[in-house]
This record gives C-alpha cells, structure tokens and sequence, in this order.
C-alpha cells in the first residue's frame, strides 16, 4: 500500500484551534454548489493586481488564522490580462480583526485601495486601522478614492507587512458537534495470532486484507468482539482487467480467488468489502512505463477494433478505453458479490473522474458507472487556492482535495457521510500527526475512521518493519488510543 | 489510394505499434505493387546500428482488416520492400505468416478445477493413486506453488494420469510439474505426452496421440522439473501423461496444465509474418516494406517465392507464463537497454546473495517453416566471460557448452542446431552471474549462420490500405 497525495500545506498545521476550524468546515460542508452564497466576505480593492496579497482573521487581534491569498486571482490576470476591480474572500464568520499584507521570502510592493467586509451583503466598515511593519500612505486605505496605500515586503520570511483592520464581530455559527465515529485499523494476517485477535477486537472495525490465513482470524475477532465489524479488502489479481473484460475463463477464475474463496465462508460475519485499494494504483502498474504495459499491449488489436484508432500508448482514447474496462470490472464484480452474497456491503476504492484526484494518475472511470455502497477515502491534506462563483463575482477561497472529493461522492453518487470510510495513516510521518488527520477527516462528518498500521500489533514487530518504522507507529497508536478513548468515554 | 473502412471500423484500427513516428516534410507515395492484391499494410523498420539480412518479425491480426463474412488467406500473404524516398518497387521478399502459437496470457489453464461451478468439467483419472494423494491434486490447487501431489500407489511400470477437460477444445500445450529432481522420491525419468479427442475411459482406451516425451530426465538439466509439450492447436478432450520410468520409487506429480490457444485460427487470423532484410542496413535509416494480403476468394495470385533464409524472432517476456514457471528464480523485468515493443522486456535472474550459481531457463513456442541447421542468437547481459549454457528443443538436450559474454549487452550465437519444421518448444538454460544480474533480452532462431544482428531492430506497423 502506498502512500498517495502526499503535498501537503502547513497552513493549517500551525492553527490547530479546533471551534475555529469546525466553524470553517462548517461553511464548506454546506456549500451546496461552487456558485456559492456566503454570509461573510471580504472585499478589497487592490491599487494593482496582485497575487502576493494574503488574509489572516483574528478573534483577539494576536492569534492570528491564515485563510487565503489572491492568487486565484492573479492567474486569470496574467494569462488574460483580465483586471478584478475588488478581491473578495469569504471568512467563516465576522471576526474582530483582519489583516491583509504580504509576508514569505518573495519580494515585493502591494497596493490597497479600500477593504471592507461585506456582511450578508451589507457593507461593514471598519471601525479602525492600524500599520503593522512597513506601509506607505497608509491613509489612502481607508477609503476607496482610487488612491492607494502601498504594502512594502522586503522578503523577510516571518515577517508580515500590511494593515490591521478591527470590525465588529458576529456571534459564530453554531456547529453541532461532529458524528459519533468509530474507529478501526488495516491489517493483515501477523503472529501472533490470539495478540493480533485482542489488539484487532479492541477496535470497532478492522479492514482485513482477504488472503487465506484470515478467515481463522475473522472468526476469532468476531468471537472476541460480538460487534466488531469485519470489512475485507478483496484484492484483484493486478493487471487483470483486459483479462476479465475479454475472457469468461479468467473472469470466473478472478471472481473465484478474489470474492468466493473468502466470502464463501465468512459472509455470515462480513459487514463490507472493499474492491482492491488504492486504485487505479494496484491494477494498472506499468501505465507510467515508456513502452506499453505488456497486459494492455496484449490487447491492442480489440483497442483498434473497438475504437477505430491506432494504439498510442496513454493517449486520452485509451485512457477512456481502459476506463470503460475498469468500470466493468469494479462494477461487474459489484454484481456479483450482491447476487450472490445480498447482505454484504461492497465499497469502491477506486479514484473517480471529475471527483478531485490528486494522485497523478489519468482518470479512467466514471462514477456514474460504477454501483457501490459506499466508498474508501484516503486522507491528504492537499489544498489548492481557487476561484469560485458567487452572486457577487469570483471569490477566493481555499479548497481542499480531501473536503472536494467528499463532497463529489455526496453530491455525484449520493452517499450518506456514514458510507465513506476515512483511512488516517499512522505507521509514517504524512502531513500531521494520526490525531490530526482523525479530525480533519471527523469535520467532514465522516463516522467510521480507521488507521493504515498493517501488521504492527503492539509489542511484536514483524521481520519487514524496521524498528524506527515500528517506533514511530506505535507513537502514533498511543496517541490515537487516547483520543479514541477520550471520544469512547463522549458518550 | 484511401484509408479503407471494413463496416464501420475505419482502417485507422490498423497501427499497433508505436515507437517514433517519422516525419516527412512530404508524404511519400507508395506504389500498388501487385494489382491482384487488396490490401496493405507499411512496416517500417530501423536498425539503430548497422544490419545485415536481418529478420523481421511482426504481429498483426489480419482478421481485423476484413468485414464479416469474409476471411483472410494466409497463403496470400507477399512482403515487398519499396522505396522510402519515392515510394517505387524494390523487390519482393519471401516471407510467411505464423499463426500466433503462443500463449501469453490467460489467468487459468483449462485443466485447472473450476472450483467455483457447482458442478467443475474437469475430472482427474490415474491408474493407481495413494489415498493421501489422490490424482485430483494435480488441477485442485490455484496458488502458485499450491504444493499438493499425485503419488501413484502401483510399483510398475507404466503410470498413467489424465485430464479430462469436459469437452473438445482447442488446446496447444500442456505442462506437468514434478516436485522434485535428481535422487528425491518419486522423479518421472520416462514420459509421454498424449491428447485425445474420443477416449471412452479417459484414461486408456481410445486413441491417444503423441504431443510430446521426455527421456532419462535424471540427467542433464538442473532444477527444473518442469515438462512442457507444445503442439499445432488441435481438438481435444483428453490430455495423459504416460510414465515408463520412474526413479526412487512410483512417480508423482504436482501439477497438469492443459493450456488452450488464445485465439482459434478459424476465427481470428492473428500471427507473425516473417521475413529477412535482405542486403545491408544503414544505422537509423528507415527502410519501409509493406505487407500485402488478401480475403480468400481473392484474385489468382503469382506464386510465392521461396523462402530460403528463415528467421525467427521472440522477446524474452514473450514466453510462456504459466501459473508455475518452468524455471525457477526468473521474472519479468523492466530494464535500461531491453529491447522491445512493451514492457516488462526482459528476463532477469538476480544475483544470489550467497553468490550460489544456478541455471534458469526460459521456454518458448517456436514454428519453423522448414527444416533445417539453425543458428540461435540470444541477446544477454551478465558478468563478462564464459557461461555455461543448454539448449533444448521439445525436452530434448540439443547442444550444452560455454559461450562468452562481453561487457554489457552481448549477442551470443550457438550454431548447427538441427531443427524439423514445425512447432517446438525451445528452451534456453544460462548460467547466472556472481557479480551482475543474468538479463536476457531476446532471440532469433535462423537458418543462416552468417546472421551478425548487433541489437534489437524497431518495425513500426502503419495503417492499413485497401487498393484504391
């Protein structure tokens, strides 16, 4: 298992207050559409554009939260020419006090004409303004006359250089606590077997890699703990989509060694199964290669056939064509499992077109065709600034891949949040600690949680885990054992 | 001349193969060469260094280029070299087409025990077993190296298993897997491979038809237990393995794979045309052939030249994957310098760490059009200086010597080799480096030994064309 969409911002991981961020998610998660309405903006007319200009809120004009920067604004500038009259930048609430200015190692001059916040599209002056480092006329940034102040940054990389502006506050929104979570853990088969049953039964859940050796082991966590539920990860043959497309032999062959041989005795105790993981990442090995995979090669003259054009490797025809190959075999063998074993949950872990991928990988398949109970979800703390429509104009805000691509499965594919399993990763450094993505992924309202720690149950370390490795994981257990049972005694 | 369209697959479903594109400041026209035949297709090719006679090989499915109803005509398959610069007539070039006899991909053999119907069509029959390792072992397992084995119960001679596949299909090979070698228990040292169509017992009566044998297995190669018959596709039901011999007790066996043709000749004509670049080769400079063909029913042709110089092209990745290798240790490996269309391209033996030296193999169907001496190149990388190799052609040791490797990418050439027309299985065993993982790129197998092929030569499949 790798690790995916490992960019991460350290935006966030140095504001860590949690109401604040619970407010703001708040705000994200019931954005219905991107043409979005929002209670609470800033607007600022820029003397020049810019995409230098950043944003912090402050409840108590010292601890201050970063929220954005006008660089969405900045690309459609350069590319177009295009000039924005006014910047506006949605906040989660009114706060008592707004900073903008330019801070970080670029250097540079910023002019500011106006700011003021727009309050459910009311005008709301500020009420005073202060100069923190280096301004020059100030003055002119108290009205907009066309005249401006001028911000002057000179590269420092913890400096910040701008105006303060102090506003009168609203109360913040209530924001109901997130949902009641339960927590699990990837693993697979490890000795030994009655320590792995006590550390696996002491979790809510487990996702099981389905391989031989864990059906002895599903029983005995299922004995162990009534209300455990078992999830296996039922793993394709990689590579074997041409294969299952083309061939009924070899299509009975993988519903056999990935599906039957482990629910054929462990249906009764099986609350889900995962197809694969991580795909497209496990089926397609060899898509980045400079010649074509030999598994798809294999298959070229049905590409020709089916799609009247000559086979050019990784060429959007073909993307689409091994996409439409992905979605038969996910979706095929969706089938099968709920014909064949009804009361089993099938979820799909492979990344969907148009969602928000920020793997690298092409986007070969389409949710609409892919029929799933629910879906595995990987937390990255992967952010990009964006534009986005309003009734006002273009607003900047800062989108998260993690938040987006939940959205898409609640919007596109009409999941319920408790449908989506939020995978947390414990067993190396990924852009915050365990608990820190646990409620990254809880603002999402995301209810069943569960940490990639394969095969490391505490106190026994297997042969292919290096003893840093094993350390630092169960760290990060420590840790997630105390917040887990901070949130067990919530009740 | 147009592009053609055959229903409503336009012919743009011709290209196969990408490697570079050349580009032409002016699109060259190319000469119909024969008014007799409809349709073409351009094959480029390029050598990277200079090149004398050497083969080229592709693979093209000429069922794709006519519409239903109509059917290709091997026989009409003509390769002529024309001009890359004005598009003019060189020279005709003999040339064959091969049915694909390989059979890279299937996940399953057709032996193996579809424990996922209720009621499997496959069933096991042998003359004798032990009641702890009944026959049934043998196709039961799917996991590599499942590891169950048919003991035979009887002390003599001969032995006898079958498969039974549950109905005729079109197979071309079958391996057996033996667990042991040398002075283990129960080795089989003489064997015969037969198929049958119309057994009444499955096991012994009816007529049997010989695909392939082994003889004092004992002795000669290493490590591997492995047998392999590879075979013109044919109609089957049955597939037996008779053993006349067997060392250090009744035999056993581990696994009986009957293994089905990918494609039925009668409906899909996919397979190699073959055929030698005559005269020298500049490095880098394109020489272009087209291939020309026809449906059956088709104008009279002229007769084929005959084909005197035979060449045969395989990538290492191309053989066969069975469930259990034949070998042991290898894998299919991407690697800088491997030649070929795809990827993996190689075959690659690592280094022990305990620096032990072992052989591998690797196996390959092989038709030759006609018999012959030939000469085997082999494309290989590993430490500098002599290894020890084997050749072997349908279990049979055919030569076993040293050959030298240079430094990096060696073409080594073992010659005379005597060869009957038709199809084999050729297996090559090298001996593994101490210092350097033992790569093995590619082979040519021809019937010339003045083949001095430098390294791997690209061919780049065009669209194809019906006579305007």
């Amino acid at each position: 298992m790798s690790i995916k969409c490992r960019v991460t911002s350290d935006k966030f991981h140095s504001s860590r207050t949690v109401s604040w961020l619970l407010l703001l998610a708040f705000l994200m998660v019931t954005a219905t559409t991107w043409a979005a309405n929002f209670d609470v903006m800033l607007r600022v007319k820029p003397g020049r554009q810019t995409g230098q200009l950043k944003v912090w809120m402050s409840d108590d004009g010292k601890d201050w939260k970063y929220v954005i920067s006008s660089a969405p604004y900045w690309d459609p500038y350069s590319r177009t020419g295009k000039e924005f009259d006014a910047y506006l930048f949605p906040l989660p609430y009114m706060p008592a006090y707004i900073r903008v200015g330019v801070t970080g190692t670029h250097l540079g001059r910023i002019r500011l004409d106006d700011v003021e916040v727009l309050f459910r599209n009311t005008p709301q002056r500020p009420l005073d303004m202060q100069v923190v480092g280096e301004v020059l006329d100030a003055d002119n940034a108290r009205v907009a006359d066309g005249q401006s102040a001028i911000v002057v940054h000179r590269g420092q990389k913890d400096v910040v250089d701008g105006l303060v502006y102090r506003f009168k506050p609203t109360k913040s929104p209530v924001v109901s606590l997130p949902p009641r979570v339960s927590y699990g853990v990837y693993e697979g088969r490890s000795e030994p077997m009655d320590e792995q049953v006590k550390w696996l039964a002491w979790f809510d859940f487990t996702v099981l890699q389905a391989t031989p050796s864990i059906i002895p082991l599903a029983r005995e966590i299922k004995k162990a703990n009534p209300k455990h539920r078992l999830m296996l990860r039922l793993m394709t043959p990689n590579g074997c989509l041409l294969d299952y497309f083309y061939d009924q032999a070899s299509r009975d062959y993988i519903r056999y060694v990935t599906v039957d041989q482990f629910l054929g005795s462990l249906a009764d105790i099986t609350d889900i199964v995962t197809l694969s993981e991580e795909e497209p990442g496990n089926q397609m090995r060899g898509w980045f290669s400079t010649l074509p995979a030999d598994f798809i090669y294999e298959y070229r003259f049905e590409y020709e056939k089916e799609t009247g054009k000559p086979f050019i490797w990784q060429s959007p025809e073909m993307v689409n064509w091994i996409g439409e190959k992905l979605e038969f075999l996910y979706d095929d063998l969706y089938g099968y499992i709920k014909k064949k074993y009804p009361k089993v949950k099938v979820y799909q872990w492979l990344e969907l077109r148009g969602y928000g991928n920020c793997s690298g990988w092409p986007e070969f398949a389409r949710g609409e065709k892919l029929r799933m109970d629910g879906y595995v979800t990987e937390w990255s703390d992967t952010h990009s600034e964006q534009l986005v429509e309003t009734p006002l104009g273009p607003a900047a805000r800062d989108v998260g891949y993690f938040e987006n691509y939940i959205r898409n499965l609640v919007e596109k594919k009409g999941l319920r949040k408790d449908q989506i399993l939020g995978q947390v990763w414990a067993h190396a450094p990924a852009g915050g600690d365990v608990v820190f993505q646990i409620e990254k992924i809880k603002e999402q309202g995301i209810s069943s949680i569960y940490a990639f720690v394969p095969f490391m149950i505490p106190g026994h370390r297997p042969p292919w885990v290096e003893e840093k490795d094993m350390t630092y994981g169960m760290a990060e257990w420590e840790k997630m054992k105390a917040h887990i049972e901070k949130d067990r005694g919530r009740k | 001349m147009g592009v053609w369209t055959c229903g409503r697959i336009p012919a743009a479903a011709f290209a196969f193969v990408i490697l570079t594109v050349p580009v032409h400041a002016a699109p060259v026209t190319y000469t119909w060469w024969n008014e007799a035949w409809t349709h073409r297709v351009k094959v480029s090719v390029k050598a990277i260094q200079d090149e004398r006679d050497f083969p080229v090989d592709v693979r093209l499915n000429l069922s794709n280029y006519f519409q239903q109803g109509e059917a290709f005509d091997p026989s009409s398959v003509r390769v002529v070299e024309q001009d890359a610069a004005t598009g003019a007539v060189i020279a005709e070039c003999p040339a064959i087409f091969v049915p694909t006899d390989f059979n890279r991909r299937s996940l399953v053999p057709a032996s193996r025990l579809a424990a996922w119907l209720s009621t499997p069509p496959q069933k096991v029959k042998a003359t004798s077993e032990v009641a702890e390792y009944p026959a049934k072992n043998v196709i039961d397992d799917w996991a590599l190296f499942g590891g169950t084995v048919w003991k035979a119960s009887e002390q003599q001679a001969p032995w006898i298993i079958s498969v039974d596949l549950g109905s005729l299909q079109s197979a071309n090979c079958v391996m057996v897997r033996y667990p042991g070698h040398g002075g283990t228990p129960g080795v089989p040292v003489d064997a015969t491979i037969e198929v049958s169509a119309d057994s009444p017992d499955g096991l012994t009566q009816g007529t049997w038809e010989k695909v392939g044998e082994w003889k004092n297995s004992a002795s000669g190669r290493l490590y591997n237990v492995a047998r392999v018959a590879w075979f013109a596709p044919r109609k089957v039901r049955f597939a037996r393995l008779v053993i006349t011999k067997s060392a250090n007790g009744p035999p056993e066996l581990e696994d009986f794979q009957v293994r089905l043709v990918r494609y039925d000749p009668k409906t899909r004509s996919e397979g190699t045309v073959n055929w030698i670049a005559p005269g020298g080769s500049t490095a880098n400079k394109e020489r272009v052939f087209f291939v020309y063909f026809d449906r059956v029913g088709g104008a009279e042709k002229s007769p084929a030249p005959t084909m005197m110089k035979v060449g045969i092209f395989r990538e290492a990745e191309d053989s066969p994957a069975f469930i259990a290798p034949t070998g042991w240790s290898y894998a299919y490996a991407t690697i800088e310098g491997a030649s070929g269309l795809k990827n993996p391209n190689s075959l690659s033996v690592a280094v022990h760490p305990q620096k032990y030296l072992y052989w591998d193999n690797a196996g390959f169907p092989v038709t030759l059009p006609q018999a012959g001496s030939y000469t085997l190149t082999l494309r290989v990388r590993c430490d500098p200086g002599e290894h020890e190799f084997e050749v072997l052609v349908d279990n049979q040791s055919l030569r076993k010597g040293k050959v030298s490797f240079g430094d990096g990418w060696t073409m080594a050439q073992v010659a005379d080799l005597p060869l009957t027309a038709g199809v084999h299985y050729l297996e090559v065993f090298l001996m593994n480096g101490k210092e350097r993982p033992l790569d093995f790129d590619c082979l040519w197998l021809t019937n010339y030994a003045d083949l001095q092929t430098k390294a791997f030569i690209a061919a780049t499949v065009g669209q194809g064309e019906v006579k305007p």
